[in-house]
Parts: structure tokens; C-alpha cells; sequence
């Protein structure tokens, strides 16, 4: 089963550009990740040694399901703490997801 | 592959008049027959694309996080009806409990009926291979 976490909400006050960090705790597996549209995310794992995106686009699709719009990893991922970057319109509240199993 | 047609399941829908951009709550008690709630949509025909659901809640946890944008559970009609549901949350246990779900709408112009589509089942395992599939 899938629970979806919280690892950046804010409204990318420096320029846009926010860096963030996350600890996970009981999960050992990451599947997938989503944000808000118009935010480019860049994600880093395994205490910064891995980078899975850079720059990623998450954009706004609503013809596309629900279920099927997070970016999905293929390999489920253990970890110590991720890190990441998200870069958008300053001012703008983003938030940014992971999906743990 | 499983077939819709053989899942046992429910849509429960919750309706609300929105007249202005302030939070509005939607509170309504889930049908007791069913045990797990598993998926959450919202009809995009009215809500603003950036509409928030302050809260999703069931017997006083999170379903989904705080502010959550509506706009990951809004989909158009262009997706297939048994598609519209975002799931990726850990299956909720229920038995005729209550649902609060708190909304925002920070572009509202005009008042319009918000409706918020629930899917409750009793056979995750089935129900779960047809939302993900």
C-alpha cells in the first residue's frame, strides 16, 4: 500500500528557487514523485550521492488520470534523507510529494 | 485483469454551494456498508484550477495533506469516468464514519455546486488493480 508525504510546501520565496530536505522514517521504498504545475523539481537520494531529477517539469494535466500523473521510479529506492530543489514563479505556493510504500 | 463490472464498490458524493472564496466545509457521514475508502475525485467543470482542499479528513486523521491543490484530484471529461479517482494514499479503514473535507476556492466569481466524488470499497485488493491499471 502507498502513503503519500508532504516534503516541501511554500511559496518559493527566494527567487523562486527553494531548496528542502526530508528524512524518511518507516519507509523504506520511494515509487513516485509530484508536484505542483509549473514547478521544475530536482531531487537527489541516497544523502545527495543520487540524482533522479534535475530539473524536472511537472506540469498541469487534466486529461490525463489522476493515478497516472506522478513521475514513477522504477526502482523503489532506500535512503537515509533526500534533498531537493524546486524552482518556479516566486510567490507562487508549491508544494512538493512523494509517494513511500 | 480485474473487471469493473465485478467490483464491488460505491461513489459517494458530497455536495456543496461555493459563494465566495473563503473555506467551506463538507461533512457527511460514509455509506456504513462499505469498509475502505480508496479513491477521491473532483468534477473540474467548476472548481477553479487553483482551488485548495484545506483539510481531507476521516475520524479526526489526514486522508490527504493539508492545502492540498485540487487541481491532483480534478480531471476532465476526457478521462474515463473509473480513472478520475486519485488514490495514492494509504487506503483508508471506515465504517460509517464521518468525512470532513474543507475547500477553498481563491479564484471564485461566481457561486457553483462543488461536488467531491469518494470511492469506497470493501475489496481493496480487487479495487485497487482496477485504479491502478
Amino acid at each position: 500500500m502507498y502513503s503519500l508525504h508532504k516534503i516541501y510546501g511554500g511559496d518559493l520565496k527566494n527567487q523562486g528557487s527553494e531548496s528542502f530536505r526530508f528524512t524518511i522514517k518507516d519507509f523504506k521504498k520511494v515509487c513516485g514523485a509530484f508536484c505542483s504545475g509549473g514547478v521544475n523539481l530536482s531531487l537527489a537520494f541516497d544523502n545527495g550521492k543520487k540524482v533522479l531529477l534535475h530539473g524536472f517539469e511537472f506540469s498541469k494535466k487534466p486529461d490525463c488520470p489522476p493515478n497516472k500523473r506522478p513521475l514513477f521510479f522504477k526502482e523503489p529506492i532506500e535512503m537515509e534523507y533526500i534533498s531537493g530543489v524546486a524552482n518556479g514563479t516566486m510567490g507562487k505556493e508549491s508544494s512538493v510529494y512523494l509517494i513511500l510504500e | 485483469m480485474t473487471e469493473l463490472s465485478k467490483t464491488a464498490f460505491i461513489i459517494q458524493c458530497f455536495d456543496k454551494e461555493i459563494v465566495n472564496n473563503k473555506v467551506h466545509e463538507l461533512k457527511e457521514e460514509l455509506d456504513k456498508d462499505y469498509k475502505y475508502l480508496v479513491g477521491i475525485a473532483i468534477s473540474n467543470s467548476n472548481a477553479g484550477a487553483n482551488s485548495i482542499l484545506e483539510q481531507v479528513k476521516v475520524k479526526g486523521a489526514d486522508v490527504l495533506p493539508e492545502k492540498f491543490e485540487a487541481a491532483h484530484v480534478m480531471s476532465t471529461g476526457a478521462v474515463a469516468p473509473n480513472k478520475r479517482f486519485f488514490s495514492w494514499f494509504k487506503p483508508v479503514p471506515v465504517s460509517g464514519d464521518e468525512m470532513l473535507i474543507r475547500f477553498s476556492d481563491p479564484d471564485w466569481s461566481a457561486n457553483y455546486n462543488l461536488q467531491v466524488q469518494v470511492l469506497l470499497t470493501n475489496n481493496l485488493e480487487e479495487i485497487v488493480n482496477v485504479l491502478f491499471a
